[in-house]
């Protein structure tokens, strides 16, 4: 009988934390600023600029288009937009799936979309101890992380992945 | 194939010799302390295949047995059995013997028919199942018959789809990895290879048997994980109005943000049915309505049924059969919330699309005894589906689907301890859909069982059955599927119980066929012609015990290997996306591939407890998983670890109150593809489930009416959860229903 009562107890406390909660409204993400170093370059050879933050590092090329593809590589604005031309410097809101990124940048795309040699990362965000690697950063679940600077330069590039 | 045929023949032949003679036992059955007559005892003759179920006066009549002396046992679910012996049969009008069933404890179900395709002891079967009887689902006002699976130990629901004992996951409606039969003939839609819960007559159901293991030895393609199979009531011999209405009103959301309607949300519907007989004709025509506004928006469906079954007597040892079974329903598209934010509304795509669908089978079935050790049956069916979706006024996909199945099957009982099944299968398939194209298929099979009593304790019972199928312009594909299982009887109280089973799935023809962008996902969906069929190997030992007269543990270990399952998987794929395009551009597509290799091991046990002189019973299941996609070295998507199903019901005369507990742990892992490629926002929300459900009944009988009134609290504790991710699950719901028959 105290089994049975005790038990039907564990099933009511275990039932009464209600389940799925209201969330913030809060989209999380990274945002911050986008400065150039140098100049523009020609803006026919900048055909897309896009913020990548990828949850794989290091990255080669094999792992691009899975990463794209199962969330672990997210791109902004889009695959078929891009941030503006000329423009320095430039506030970014990009929101994330929460989860932990080891490797943040810009990407610049110059030539055909399938062909990995069209890619060029021109900026990436630096980690403030040892600035030869990037940063890396956790986004919480309704987390915005703030005040990211990103460094451009697009005739002076970072270490490439590929 | 020919000597399957011969040994038919050879089998017939030796039983129409010998079945010239023929005497008949009649009985009554009755509650040994109340003297009632009890309705819906199994009567069986041992060591024959002839048997009965007694009417609502508690009599029964077996004919056709020969001259001799017999053993006569009397089996109910809430009674000890009691065999009869020395029991010879007596011309027609002989006088009735009389039996008295003495009432335990604990209740538990005595016949079988699954597992061997024919009636047996439940504890002559090698593998582990699970029973769901009429009055279970009743009580539970079940409008489905998923509903009532998610009480079951062992079995969970994604969404709509069925796991036993973790076999399924989720794969996105298509190619059901559980066989579902009704009447014993697989009953899944020609086009997806899919199971519609909405389409079983769920109110014309005696019982649902679930087996737990890989079955495709005696049923072929799809019982991968489990079959389980819905039986309808036996026809009644007097006439019979029953009816059933049921209302039933959705809790409030607990935050204003998931409120999206001012009015309340019902859940309601009606039942009416009358059977009676005509000389040697039975039958039922049954129809019912039912109204689901639903707790989110753009789901409401509006469904009418018609269920009618008939059975004719040709002879004392022979009868004919026929149902007929039809659903249209229309029915919001809710795929996936809008975001956590707003649980209960659809993503905008979503928002005014609807599907309109209608569904149904005619099946017929001869059976004949030739003797009291041989009968063969012969069943055949056709299964419809036609859907259509519809987007704001602008319809953006068909599909029609036609199947023909038949099945023939012979049972010898060569011996005592000793019977033979054998069995051949067909089907053929048609489909039209703008998704799917235009194909046909057909499948052939053949089927063996012999099961072999080898010594007076120990069961062997050895399968194999090998299928061919051909899908439109594909080669055909053959599959052999062998089976053991042993059953060893320790002493009274417990029974050991081992088998080794495989399974197998043919890719359905909308895997195989499918090439469209969807007007909801916008998903590029392609074909892949070169799909295989998933296979299973399943391997179960159990021990089932009475430890003491109230108290009885079942439990049982188990291992499932899978390959080949087919997963839809995202690729960046360079295509013509029109016709008309000229040049190839990158795209993400989506295609089914064999790509998952997986392994389920696992633990389940059961305790059931009688309290007070059977005041009070509980029912306890856990079942503990492991199951890992061994490509991947990670946890298989949509499984749970942990199940645990609590039950417990109370009784005092004509009042009874139960209630049921659920916990389904966390998943581990889901489809990511669904949450970036949906894109289902917040999808990756969810939490463990624990669901209370309560409910009470009175039976109005001692006031002279033949009516029973419930009131049933589901999710009484108003828990928030998710079966599948970005769908919101039922909030508190209160219920009331009315049952009765004259």
């Amino acid at each position: 009988m105290k089994i049975l009562f005790l038990f039907s107890l564990l099933i009511i406390f275990l039932s009464c934390d209600g389940g799925l909660t209201l969330p913030p409204d809060v989209q999380p993400g990274i945002e911050g600023t986008i400065t150039l170093s140098g100049s523009w370059p020609p803006e026919d050879s900048v055909k897309s600029l896009w913020i990548f933050a990828s949850q794989i590092f290091p990255l080669d090329s094999s792992k691009v288009v899975a990463g794209i593809i199962d969330g672990r590589i997210s791109i902004y604005p889009s695959v078929t937009e891009t941030l503006p031309y000329n423009v320095s410097p430039q506030q970014f809101n990009m929101p994330l799936l929460p989860g932990t990124y080891f490797y943040i940048g810009v990407l610049q795309r110059h030539g055909d979309l399938a062909n990995l040699d069209s890619y060029d990362v021109v900026g990436v965000l630096r980690d403030d101890v040892n600035p030869m690697n990037p940063r890396s950063i956790s986004v919480g679940d309704f987390q915005v992380i703030s005040g990211l600077a990103i460094q451009i330069d697009f005739y002076n590039l970072p270490p490439q992945p590929f | 194939m020919k000597s399957i045929a011969l040994i038919a023949v050879l089998a017939i032949s030796f039983a129409l010799a010998f079945s010239q003679e023929s005497g008949t036992i009649r009985g009554i059955v009755r509650d040994a302390d109340s003297h009632e007559p009890l309705e819906s005892a199994n009567v069986v003759v041992r060591g024959t295949f002839l048997g009965a179920a007694t009417d609502r006066n508690g009599t029964f009549r077996i004919s056709g047995l020969s001259r001799g002396r017999y053993t006569v046992v009397v089996s109910m679910v809430g009674y000890r059995p009691f065999p009869l012996e020395g029991i010879e049969p007596g011309v027609s009008d002989a006088k009735p013997i009389e039996v008295f069933l003495q009432s335990v404890p604990i209740e538990t179900e005595q016949i079988i028919v699954t597992a061997s395709r024919r009636a047996q002891d439940a504890r002559e079967v090698p593998v582990s199942m699970a029973v769901i009887t009429a009055t279970a689902l009743a009580a539970r006002n079940n409008v489905t018959v998923d509903d009532a699976l998610r009480y079951v130990p062992g079995v969970n629901m994604v969404q709509d789809q069925v796991n036993i004992r973790g076999s399924s996951g989720y794969s996105r409606g298509v190619g059901s990895r559980v066989l579902l039969l009704l009447d014993g003939l697989p009953f899944l839609t020609g086009d997806t290879g899919e199971i519609n819960w909405e389409t079983l007559p769920i109110g014309e159901i005696e019982r649902i048997e679930i087996v737990k293991g890989a079955g495709s030895a005696l049923y072929g393609s799809s019982a991968l994980g489990g079959v389980i199979n819905v039986l309808t009531r036996p026809l009644p011999d007097k006439p019979v109005f029953r009816f059933r209405m049921f209302s039933g009103l959705y809790d409030n959301p607990p935050y204003d943000e998931w409120r999206w309607s001012e009015k309340p949300r019902f859940n309601s519907g009606v039942m009416l049915g009358y059977a009676d007989r005509i000389g040697s004709l039975q039958y039922l025509v049954s129809g019912g309505r039912t109204v689901n506004e639903s707790h989110k928006a753009n789901d409401a469906y509006h469904r009418w049924t018609l269920f009618t079954k008939a059975k004719y007597d040709l002879s004392e040892e022979s009868s004919l059969s026929m149902v007929f079974n039809m659903l249209r329903r229309t029915h919001g598209n809710f795929f996936w919330w809008k975001s956590l934010r707003e649980a209960t509304t659809p993503a905008d795509a979503q928002r005014n699309g609807s599907v309109e669908s209608t569904r149904g089978n005619l099946s017929l079935g001869f059976r004949q005894t030739l003797s009291e050790n041989l009968f063969y049956v012969v069943k055949g069916m056709y299964f419809g589906n036609f859907w259509k979706d519809d987007s704001a006024g602008h319809v953006n996909n068909v599909s029609a689907s036609h199947v023909v199945q038949g099945d023939a099957q012979v049972t010898y009982g060569i011996s005592e301890g000793n019977i033979l099944t054998v069995g051949i299968a067909g089907n053929l398939d048609q489909v039209e859909s703008n998704l799917f194209g235009r194909h046909k298929g057909f499948g052939i099979a053949a089927y063996l069982q012999e099961e072999v009593r080898l010594t007076k304790d120990l069961q062997v019972t050895a399968g194999i059955r090998y299928d061919v199928q051909k899908a439109s312009v594909l080669s055909s594909k053959g599959r052999l599927s062998p089976k053991l299982g042993l059953t060893f009887v320790i002493s009274d109280a417990t029974v050991l119980r081992g088998s080794l089973g495989t399974g197998f799935r043919y890719p359905s023809i909308g895997e195989l066929f499918i090439s469209t962008s969807t007007n909801v996902s916008q998903l590029i969906i392609l074909p892949n012609l070169n799909l295989r069929p998933e296979t299973s190997v399943t391997a179960e030992l159990g021990v089932s015990t009475r430890v003491t007269e109230v108290l009885e543990i079942d439990g049982a270990v188990f291992w499932n290997e899978f390959r080949n399952l087919i997963e839809p998987s995202v690729k960046i794929k360079s295509i013509r996306l029109m016709p008309t395009d000229t040049v190839e551009s990158d795209r993400a597509v989506v295609e089914f591939d064999n790509v998952v290799k997986a392994r389920i091991q696992g633990a389940e046990i059961g305790l059931k407890i009688s309290w007070w002189k059977k005041v009070l019973t509980t029912d306890f299941g856990y079942t503990v998983l492991w199951p890992e996609d061994v490509g991947e070295r990670a946890v298989l998507k949509f499984r749970p670890r942990h199940m645990v199903h609590v039950s417990a019901a109370w009784a005092m005369g004509d009042l009874r109150c139960s209630a049921d507990y659920r916990f389904i742990s966390r998943m581990d892992r889901i489809d990511d593809q669904l949450v970036v490629l949906g894109p289902i926002v917040h999808g990756q929300f969810r939490v463990p489930i624990h669901v209370v459900d309560v409910r009470g009944s009175i039976a109005l009988s001692p006031w002279g009416l033949p009516l029973q009134i419930g009131l049933n609290v589901n999710n009484a504790l108003n828990y928030q959860y998710v079966e599948l991710i970005g769908n919101l699950a039922s909030p508190r719901m209160f219920s009331l229903s009315i049952e009765g028959y004259f």
